[in-house]
């Protein structure tokens, strides 16, 4: 396997302890992490790190449990060469998932009905993708009624902007799939590749579209400060993914620093055209120097805002059980419409 | 010097070589964790950093449509470019993010990067030696300290200031220990500031945008909210300010280094001295063989490792801030850091013996003890006893200690040196980097420098020269 003498060498005294305890504890013999490098440049290089549970969560996100997986992790390493126009992906991974899983989820617990993301509450039979997620989505207009604050949706939901509508403008990330795959034995072991054409990253499974974007726009402006995103109401923004003609390079995913999502799906799409499921088995990140080690993750709050540090303990480390990422709110979410109307008096 | 002198200290310098080596044998040091003290660090050195760092010559670009003399303004240096006018400089007014009126404290950037005569950054402490106290600079010293005791000592006599490099980050309580975390840093000369990969001394301002907002949040006012509001108003000012900052260069020809199409790009990137006159100042013969043998030095020991950016001498490994373009400064993809930062052990050194504890008022200290990420998600409980560098903006145990490698352009006007001031001279400087300090530390064991006393002295005359 490419990348194993980076994988050699992580082989720290540490490493060793970690694995000897993820072992004792799941009495399965596991793959140790591989420590994350890098190679080479835009045109050709190479790219590795461990993917774990929990690790680059968005909000409203489910980690699921399946026998094996607790205590697993995988492996991802990427080999890209503009001339040759590829884009070799390589997953691998022990015991990482459950072959045609079943997952589900209970409404206003872990599930919340989102009109902006529609996806299936439970995932029966289910199958998997690999996304690639390019941290530097380009800045997209989101319109909201001028009288109710409600969000309406995105410049890519209209051919002209709505009529009375306050645009916001909110940066975006955009995502790729690989085609569906499962595990290649009953134990869960993964061993999956595939190539792109470098400049054509269209989605895996199906060969008529490409990306497509992700925010967490305010669902209602009132309950959104610009500049204290901390404070505010947030909910996943999911657009149709963009046709094939609009395929991004890879270069476009590279350069905007990368994060890595191993979802599980519905044995059908549930939506056309299909989007992604908020079920995440893995998950990783190049957007933070060196990624995000294991029982950490991504602090989606302090990317967004620019603030340090950028990682923080996951809540859902050193446990074995179905983790759901919370909702962006407070619990008394705050009106600032409300605030700067009695400012203003 | 004879040459039989030079002999018997080259053959001197030879035979303590072993001893100096034995010296610097490996110390834990005081930060590591019981159970990996004395264990050799692994080799992968990814661990914190960048994974899309490139060994590439390239620099942001200003805006070509900002305003210079705009950005001038809002720097608040007058028109004669030497003395400072504040009129434009100013950051107050209501702010609904605020909370109300933000009083300006009257400082300006100038107050800290006292205009070209200083390259635009302090003069040698002690500093009321050339700037009166009732200067904006002592009178708002608040704005940065809290109140600290030690901050106009500091200030005044070592030309330090306090950063609490996590003030602003309304996600983490007052109490968090990421919000109290400091360090004492000098204020950077600014000329050749465009060429940096990362600013501020430890490389955690990504973009220019975000260094300049956070230097109005943190020196202009005496609490820890932020005022983005007011910022966002006066946006384009800040493009302004940035493309006046990026014509701040010791040599109009480096320009040519931010643009590949230039004729002379490949010239500079191809001889990396090019722009290094060996024979300014109209040298002695002998002073010219002083400066090739030093040059030779540098190149072996400090191109060759960290000081590898042609003609600026800063390190070269970079990631394009914000990504592919898609994204303007004001959301940078990638976190902290965005060039690669070097720990020389100068943060453990803690020359000036300075503290690192939490004020808590009336002369009351406590421990600062701040959570870091060890590379295999174990937490590491680390009580902050000198400047932890880049570790306080990513939370990573492996960043402790790291600072950005400055560039060495009219390094000779540039004292004192390093991110405290801790160096005086040139000499100090050099001298450290054969110590067992640097050899002992985590990049010096990486890139270890073992130089003899006439070779430092050669270097030295070299560096005078950039």
């Amino acid at each position: 396997m490419a990348g194993m003498d980076w994988f050699k060498s992580g082989k720290g005294p540490l490493y060793g302890l970690v694995a000897v305890a993820i072992a004792l504890s799941s009495s399965t013999a596991l793959a140790k992490p591989m420590a994350p490098y890098s190679k080479g440049d835009v045109e050709k290089g190479e790219l590795g790190l461990s993917l774990y549970r929990g690790n680059a969560n968005p909000f409203e996100i489910t980690s699921p449990v399946t026998p094996n997986n607790c205590g697993s992790t995988m492996d991802l390493v990427l080999k890209w060469d503009a001339e040759e126009n590829t884009l070799d992906v390589h997953l691998s991974g022990d015991r990482s998932l459950e072959p045609y899983p079943n997952l589900y989820r209970t409404e206003g617990v872990d599930f919340f009905p989102n009109p902006f993301h529609p996806e299936a509450k439970d995932v029966e039979g289910g199958r998997y993708q690999l996304w690639l997620i390019s941290a530097s989505g380009p800045l997209l207009n989101f319109y909201y009624d001028m009288n109710t604050a409600e969000l309406l949706g995105s410049e890519l939901d209209f051919e002209v902007p709505p009529a009375n509508a306050i645009p916001v403008a909110f940066p975006t990330l955009y995502l790729v799939p690989t085609a569906f795959f499962q595990p290649k034995n009953a134990q869960g072991d993964v061993n999956y590749k595939q190539t792109w054409e470098y400049d054509n990253m269209i989605r895996g499974d199906r060969a008529d579209l490409s990306h497509f974007y992700i925010t967490f726009p305010p669902p209602n402006l009132c309950f959104a400060n610009p500049f204290r995103l901390d404070l505010s109401l947030l909910r996943p923004y999911l657009s149709d993914p963009r046709p094939a003609s609009e395929a991004r390079p890879w270069s476009d995913y590279l350069r905007g620093g990368l994060l890595f999502d191993v979802t599980a799906e519905p044995e059908e799409y549930y939506h056309e055209p299909p989007r992604a499921t908020f079920f995440g088995m893995y998950m990783g990140t190049t957007a933070v120097g060196g990624g995000v080690p294991n029982g950490w993750k991504l602090d989606i709050d302090a990317a967004f805002m620019g603030v340090a540090p950028p990682i923080r303990p996951w809540h859902g480390a050193g446990k074995c059980e179905q983790t759901f990422e919370p909702m962006h709110t407070l619990p008394e979410p705050i009106n600032f419409c409300a605030l700067m109307a009695q400012a203003a008096q | 010097m004879t040459t039989h002198h030079r002999t018997s200290i080259l053959v001197l310098a030879a035979l303590c070589a072993p001893l100096t080596l034995a010296a610097c044998a490996l110390d834990p040091g005081p930060e590591g964790d019981v159970e990996t003290r004395g264990q050799k660090p692994p080799k992968f050195r990814t661990g914190t950093e960048n994974l899309h760092l490139e060994e590439t010559v390239r620099f942001n670009n200003a805006n070509p449509a900002a305003d210079l003399a705009r950005g001038q303004a809002v720097f608040g240096l007058a028109d004669d470019g030497v003395s400072e006018d504040p009129s434009e400089a100013l950051f107050s007014g209501v702010s609904f993010v605020y909370g109300g009126p933000v009083p300006s404290n009257g400082r300006t950037c100038f107050t800290c990067h006292r205009g070209p005569d200083q390259q635009f950054g302090l003069p040698t402490p002690p500093l009321s030696d050339t700037i009166p106290l009732t200067d904006t600079l002592f009178t708002g010293i608040d704005a940065d300290a809290g109140g600290d005791p030690d901050a106009l000592h500091n200030l005044d006599q070592l030309g330090l200031v306090k950063y609490r490099v996590n003030r602003f980050n309304p996600t983490r309580g007052d109490d968090d220990p990421y919000r109290q975390v400091f360090g004492w840093r000098k204020s950077i000369p600014l000329v050749n500031v465009g060429f940096a990969h990362g600013f501020l001394t430890d490389g955690r301002g990504r973009v220019m945008f975000e260094t300049a907002r956070g230097a109005f949040f943190a020196h202009t006012q005496e609490s820890d909210n932020r005022f983005d509001d007011l910022i966002a108003a006066r946006r384009s000012d800040f493009d302004d300010m940035e493309a006046f900052l990026f014509g701040l260069v010791s040599d109009p020809a480096l320009l040519a280094l931010k643009d590949p199409n230039d004729p002379n790009y490949e010239a500079l990137v191809d001889d990396p001295y090019l722009t290094v006159d060996m024979m300014v100042g109209d040298p002695s013969k002998e002073l010219q063989k002083a400066r090739k043998r030093g040059k030779k030095l540098f190149d072996k020991n400090c191109f060759g490792a960290c000081h590898n950016t042609p003609q600026l001498f800063n390190n070269l490994a970079n990631v394009e801030a914000t990504g592919n373009g898609d994204r303007p400064q004001d959301y940078v993809p990638h976190a902290p850091a965005v060039g690669r930062m070097f720990n020389v052990g100068v943060a453990e050194r803690n020359a000036h013996g300075l503290r690192f504890t939490r004020h808590l008022g009336g002369g009351a200290f406590a421990p600062i003890v701040v959570p870091l990420a060890n590379e295999d998600g174990s937490t590491h409980h680390h009580e902050v006893t000198f400047d932890i560098g880049l570790a306080a903006s990513t939370g990573r145990t492996e960043d402790i200690g790291r600072f950005k490698v400055p560039q060495l352009r009219d390094l000779a006007n540039n004292a004192p040196y390093f991110h405290d001031n801790s160096a005086a001279t040139l000499e100090e400087v050099v001298e450290y980097f054969s110590s067992c300090e640097y050899n002992d530390s985590k990049d010096g064991q990486e890139y270890p420098i073992h130089l003899s006393p006439s070779e430092q002295a050669d270097l030295v005359e070299f560096l005078k020269i950039l």
